[in-house]
């Protein structure tokens, strides 16, 4: 069956107004400009020690790379968030798909997960800190309480959302309940997974350098207290990009993961 | 033909409506041949659903005292309103759904859950989007436990049967609502039933393609004899394909007619169809 494509070039002027180029981009563009513009003028009025500006961003980081110490503190992090993640995306996976298959778990654990949901973590860290010690145990936990609220309930949600349509065809053919989840509700529920994972991944960043912060003097967070303590903004502003290179980098591993394990979702448009 | 429906044998059928669904004074379920396997018996079945609030319990009665027999091989077609309990009728035969009383046997035998003797093509082609053509047609194959090295074979056969012989490892996301319904249909081809069971396949496509889509299930039908009931609320289409007309309002049968045409039957001579024309003037009346 040949279905027939027409191809139409849009004029420069046309596609500029669409939205291809657009103003908007223009102004985005503009801003970003301007504010490195501000920074810089502002940087260099104030000093070094109050604002490093943009420019000196460069130099730092070659110091900090010849250090050493840049690597040794990214890679201190990414160990307790790669532990805190990978438990997370399990242990809320894992409850999320019991909740949403076994209707009584989820009546039981509900309000529970209700409850924890809304409790902020950093507010558990004291305990956290009588109970596991300054160390790496707490800061795995403090990822991991970070993001698997995320995890579970979107889980919960995917589960609960399979179309009921889909599960009574499994059931006409007599599937069993085993087949039925097996080969129907977690296929269908991995969109809603991923969408899961890539919000908990953005908060187990924020858990792994809050912890960092708050209690383990370790890893960026920690590297990035001492940078402060000893005035050293630009190395401040370094670490910073460090970790919103980490989150992009989380986000993209994600979405490739997801790319891989639901193909059937890229063809739609094309 | 042993019929043993309410309708009268030939082309005369039940006048007066309220009449038929008391007939069935019936002692026992005739034995199926063997050769004739698919025959449905529907006895004084209805179905309540039932919504209870803190302060009243409301009842919807879908079904009430529905008797309808369906011989093997027949193709019948239950036509009505929306809401007059066609589909619920469906879901019941199929096993989906369990019957507030009454019952139903296939081949004499009654129904109390999903099985492989019967196959439903269901109102939208509700495929898994993550399997292709083949594979959604080799999924119903695991359900219903044929061995994985038949599986493929058996499911490119009645993929081919339906015409998609070029799509198979397209998936559902690509195809047009016509060409996933033919999957719908071969996925429930596939194993093989004696009954199908078919809900509004078509209702969601446009007059053109539902027009393809009636000449193919005829030409299909017409190679693989099985029982077929099939929901509507389309006359012409009723008409078009089925033996028996049962004719359904507020959850019971006003009457079952005869269709006096011999398949195969088009809709282009249907047209000019004497009887044809005359069936129809009755149904839209009693519509």
């Amino acid at each position: 069956m040949a279905i027939a494509v027409e191809r139409i070039q849009i004029p420069f002027r046309v596609a500029l107004r669409k939205g291809v180029i657009s103003w908007e981009r223009l102004v985005q563009l503009l801003l970003v400009v301007g504010l490195l513009a501000a920074w810089e003028i502002a940087g260099r009025r104030l000093g070094d020690f109050f604002l490093a500006p943009p420019s000196s961003l460069w130099g730092a980081t070659r110091e900090m790379i010849a250090s050493g110490e840049l690597v040794s503190a990214t890679l201190d992090s990414l160990e307790s968030l790669a532990i805190g993640f990978g438990l997370c995306a399990l242990v809320g996976i894992g409850l999320g798909y019991l909740m949403g298959w076994y209707k009584p778990v989820a009546r039981v654990l509900n309000p529970f997960v209700s409850a924890a949901y809304v409790i902020p973590v950093a507010a558990l860290v004291p305990v956290l800190i009588i109970w596991f010690g300054l160390g790496f145990q707490s800061r795995v936990l403090v990822v991991f309480l970070f993001a698997v609220f995320e995890v579970l309930v979107s889980t919960f949600t995917g589960v609960k959302n399979v179309d009921p349509m889909l599960i009574d065809v499994g059931r006409s053919f007599n599937a069993g309940r085993m087949q039925l989840f097996r080969k129907i509700v977690f296929f269908a529920s991995l969109p809603y997974i991923f969408a899961g994972l890539r919000m908990g991944a953005a908060r187990a960043i924020k858990g792994m350098v809050v912890a960092e912060l708050l209690f383990a003097v370790t890893g960026l967070g920690g590297a990035i207290q001492t940078a402060a303590n000893y005035y050293r903004t630009d190395k401040v502003f370094v670490y910073i990009i460090v970790i919103s290179i980490i989150g992009i980098a989380m986000a993209a591993a994600i979405e490739l993961v997801e790319r891989l394990a639901t193909p059937w979702r890229q063809e739609r448009s094309s | 033909m042993a019929r043993s429906g309410q309708a009268p044998p030939g082309m005369s059928r039940s006048e007066e409506a309220p009449m038929d669904h008391a007939v069935p004074a019936r002692h026992k379920a005739p034995a199926a041949h063997d050769s004739e396997l698919g025959g449905i018996r529907i006895h004084d079945l209805a179905q309540t659903y039932e919504r209870v609030t803190t302060r009243e319990i409301v009842r919807t009665h879908a079904l009430r005292a529905v008797n309808l027999d369906i011989a093997p091989k027949e193709f019948i077609c239950l036509i009505g309103p929306s809401g007059c309990g066609k589909t619920t009728i469906l879901k019941i035969i199929a096993g989906l759904l369990r019957p507030t009383s009454g019952e139903v046997s296939v081949n004499g035998k009654r129904v109390t859950g999903p099985g492989t003797d019967r196959a439903t093509v269901f109102q939208t082609p509700a495929l898994m989007p993550w399997r292709s053509v083949v594979d959604n047609v080799v999924l119903a194959l695991e359900f219903t436990g044929m061995p994985k090295a038949q599986r493929r074979e058996q499911a490119i056969h009645y993929v081919d049967r339906v015409g998609l012989s070029e799509f198979y490892d397209h998936y559902p996301a690509e195809l047009s609502g016509g060409m996933q319904q033919r999957v719908g249909i071969a996925r429930a081809l596939a194993i093989e039933p004696q009954v199908l069971l078919m809900d509004e396949p078509f209702g969601a496509l446009d007059a053109i393609t539902r027009g393809h889509m009636q000449s193919e299930l005829l030409r299909i039908w017409e190679q693989e004899k099985k029982t077929v009931v099939f929901v509507t609320h389309s006359i012409d289409e009723a008409l078009l394909l089925s033996d028996r007309i049962v004719v359904m309002k507020e959850g019971t049968v006003v009457t079952t007619v005869e269709v006096p045409i011999e398949q195969p039957r088009t809709r282009e001579s249907l047209l000019e169809h004497k009887e044809a024309i005359e069936l129809r003037r009755e149904l839209i009346e009693m519509l």
